[in-house]
């Protein structure tokens, strides 16, 4: 093996190492690397999970952090999007926090750092659809607009993420109620915006993202949801700027 | 002709005054690491500050000095972010910080000797290519002595020589690094061939709490020893593009605006003191004018 290979990686295991006897060989310095190495890490996962590092303080988060990235390396240096795993990661019985819903909050952390960070497109517009004769509507394929997320929790947490995801402060009570709760998330205007949809409105988009037409994917939410107000569910969503421009 | 100029990070929580900032001359420096991104409003900002002030895009992440190939999908997103900003200048590092697939963000240290050299000049010639003009290499700050070949000097000036590449002097780093593993930063920056250097970074530092070690934190006022290095250096080589870098603890704006004065008026200096540098290199507004020469750079791919 050539030598600056054989270097690298040595260097490189010992960066996450904190028992590497590397310090000795090098000196205090080594060090150096490894603190930068590990808040380098720490740091974008505390951009990215905010309202989890909220929720059960720097001190538990940052030990979590650690340990999610020697688990889970970065591949590469672009780190906006780091952290895929880490709802999973705190789910694990390992992570004790006793916060039920704590990955669903990461979970919902993640999908906002997704919406911020994806695609621009036109977004579909009322006036747009307006100009469509009535009787083509059932059969318009309506596409999710590449910023769209939606989630389906079976806990509360998405009313968690509300109260507590910073800038908010957190609330000094909050009766935690489990029931299910959905929300999505677009970027209609630029910024990030958090909206709660009901059953309906989840299943209608996934109906969507399957690939039904509107008028298919209405008639499979009414048959699950026989009260839902398929012009009104759609009326909100374009609003929030779901879908994009049709092509 | 624009004066070569004194320039500032950009950070997003300074957009606004960024933005509208209309101190003559002022031009941005991004890592293009945090614009490796579909879209958004980071983008969204990014080309707003594109179309206002000259940018040079300085990486972090190309590991450069890594006994492996740079890697493709990263250098061709490097391309698209210096397409987009139409970077008048760009820069990478003397250090490596990729291994084995995994990527440890900082930059890394490895023993100056043949083998180095070649590989260095090799990814520098790769990424010249994918490019298509020369970049900027950074001396690093250093925390650990390792068994060396060559003197940094005389490493960053065989790079120079075998690649056609240019040197972005960080006198923070070279005050750093002489002080954590010993050498003397005035004469290492008398070293450093002057046509060769295409920008100058100054940058603060802070001891390490628990060592004798500094630590180049960029999180605090450029020092009083590195803006006297820097006086010394551009009186040597003239003005050059000069960044004053902070990316830790951000100060109000207005604080990095009097640094960034104070850079600016010893380029002034410089200038009159050598009525006209024939090496320099431009930072203007105008990015078509600030383009290194790429037939130079080419005839030295090899």
């Amino acid at each position: 093996m050539p030598a600056l290979t054989a270097f690298q990686q040595t260097f490189a295991q010992g960066l996450l190492n904190p028992e590497s006897t590397l310090r000795e060989h090098f000196g205090v310095g080594f060090s150096v690397y490894q603190n930068t190495v590990a808040k380098g890490l720490v740091d974008v996962l505390r951009a990215n999970y905010p309202t989890v590092e909220q929720l059960v303080g720097a001190q538990w988060f940052d030990s979590a952090a650690l340990q999610y990235t020697h688990e889970h390396l970065p591949t590469q240096p672009a780190l906006a999007l780091y952290g895929e795993h880490f709802a999973a990661f705190i789910a694990a019985p390992a992570q004790l926090h006793g916060l039920h819903y704590l990955s669903s909050v990461a979970l919902l952390d993640r999908l906002w750092t997704e919406t911020h960070f994806a695609a621009d497109a036109c977004v579909l517009t009322a006036a747009s659809l307006q100009a469509i004769a009535p009787e083509q509507l059932p059969t318009l394929n309506l596409r999710w607009h590449p910023a769209l997320r939606v989630a389906w929790l079976p806990n509360a947490a998405a009313s968690i993420w509300q109260h507590n995801r910073p800038p908010a402060s957190p609330p000094e009570e909050f009766a935690i109620s489990d029931v299910e709760e959905g929300l999505l998330f677009t970027r209609p205007h630029g910024a990030v915006i958090a909206l709660p949809v009901h059953r309906a409105e989840y299943e209608f988009l996934q109906q969507l993202a399957a690939g039904l037409t509107l008028g298919d994917a209405a008639t499979a939410v009414l048959e699950q949801h026989g009260d839902a107000d398929v012009a009104s569910m759609l009326a909100k969503l374009i609003q929030a700027g779901a879908f994009a421009a049709l092509v | 002709m624009n004066k070569i100029t004194a320039g500032l990070s950009f950070k997003p929580e300074y957009f606004d005054a960024a933005l509208f900032c209309t101190a003559a001359g002022m031009w941005y420096e991004i890592h293009p690491e945090n614009y490796m991104i579909a879209g958004g409003p980071r983008l969204a900002m990014l080309d707003a500050i594109a179309a206002q002030h000259a940018v040079s895009v300085h990486g972090v992440g190309l590991s450069l000095a890594s006994a492996e190939l740079p890697d493709a999908v990263h250098l061709k997103r490097l391309a698209e972010v210096v397409k987009r900003t139409d970077a008048s200048l760009v820069s990478e590092h003397l250090a490596w910080s990729v291994n084995s697939g995994n990527y440890f963000p900082d930059l890394l240290p490895f023993p100056r000797n043949r083998e180095a050299l070649q590989c260095i000049a090799r990814n520098i010639d790769i990424a010249q290519n994918a490019l298509q003009r020369r970049i900027l290499i950074e001396n690093p700050s250093l925390y650990v002595q390792l068994q060396h070949d060559y003197s940094e000097a005389e490493f960053l000036t065989e790079l120079v020589n075998r690649t056609g590449c240019g040197l972005l002097v960080d006198v923070n780093n070279a005050y750093i690094s002489a002080h954590n593993v010993g050498g003397n930063a005035s004469a290492y920056l008398a070293r450093l061939p002057a046509h060769a250097i295409g920008e100058i970074h100054l940058a603060g530092h802070a001891p390490d709490a628990d060592t004798d070690l500094l630590i180049d934190t960029h999180g605090a006022a450029v020092s009083e020893a590195v803006w006297s290095l820097y006086s010394e250096l551009i009186e040597r080589i003239g003005a050059r593009p000069t960044l004053i870098e902070r990316d830790d603890n951000l100060p109000a704006f207005d604080a990095l605006l009097n640094e960034r004065e104070r850079a600016a008026q010893l380029l002034i200096d410089a200038d009159v003191g050598r009525a006209l540098s024939p090496t320099g290199t431009e930072m203007s507004g105008n990015a078509e004018a600030a383009k290194p020469d790429l037939q130079g750079v080419t005839a030295c791919l090899r």
